[in-house]
């Protein structure tokens, strides 16, 4: 496993992420590989293969770049709750069934039975998504 | 200042702002860089292939991390990046930064 990676992601985000993951009760193992991939065992036997990025704005051209070095990646999460993404990023994850998320998103997500669709909600029940 | 912005070539078509600590801090502990181009002439597949060199010159020269963010000029649009985080584009903040930058690299 590669020690660094060239995604500038720092070490403190993957620890926070993978502290958070072995907290989730939705997660009944995970595996870490390339340094920010992630394989999720579901608590459902679902496996989950995720990227974690640190983008402020996480835009069209990571997630095809993700998609480039990832083929099989199924959600990008971007590190931190106050990072979020760009609309054109969420709809053509939308599109090519790919989960696109901040990390507070992600972990909700995991309660879902189909976590691609999960968004949050406000007061009145409307989608609220994380575009930064 | 002038040599360095010169030489700080930004791939065509695409408009570099700075935010972040380097704005506010003596010792910031790296370089935010946006950078926001025309998908007309620059697919988003190709974006983060034609900006290495723009980072890797920022780097160097500013002896800092860059972290690189990538928008289109419909994303930028779209959630304001500029407005929200008060970046600067990147000739005017050579101008203005306290920062140290090694011009010996250029």
């Amino acid at each position: 496993m590669p020690k660094f990676n060239d995604w500038d992601v720092p070490y403190s985000v993957i620890q926070f992420f993978a502290r958070a993951l072995d907290g989730h009760d939705k997660v009944a193992s995970y595996k870490r590989t390339e340094d920010i991939y992630f394989t999720i065992t579901h608590a459902d036997g679902r496996k989950l293969t995720v990227l974690l990025v640190n983008e402020y704005s996480l835009g069209l051209a990571t997630v095809l770049r993700a998609k480039a070095e990832f083929p099989d990646v199924e959600y990008i999460v971007t590190g931190g709750n106050w990072n979020g993404y760009t609309p054109e990023a969420k709809d053509y994850g939308w599109k090519n069934s790919i989960g696109i998320f901040n990390i507070g998103e992600f972990f909700g997500a995991l309660n879902w039975t189909n976590p691609k669709k999960y968004y949050q909600k406000d007061k009145d029940g409307n989608p609220i998504y994380s575009y930064q | 200042m002038g040599t360095l912005s010169t030489a700080i070539s930004s791939p065509n078509h695409s408009k570099v702002f700075v935010f972040g600590s380097v704005l506010n801090s003596v010792k910031p502990n790296d370089l935010d860089v946006l950078a926001v181009y025309d998908e007309a002439h620059c697919p988003p597949t190709e974006a983060f292939i034609r900006h290495r060199g723009l980072k890797a010159a920022l780097s160097a020269i500013f002896d800092l991390p860059v972290h690189l963010t990538l928008l289109t000029e419909s994303e930028e649009s779209n959630v304001r990046f500029i407005e929200r985080t008060g970046a600067i584009q990147l000739d005017v903040a050579i101008e203005v930064l306290t920062i140290p930058l090694q011009t010996t690299s250029i």
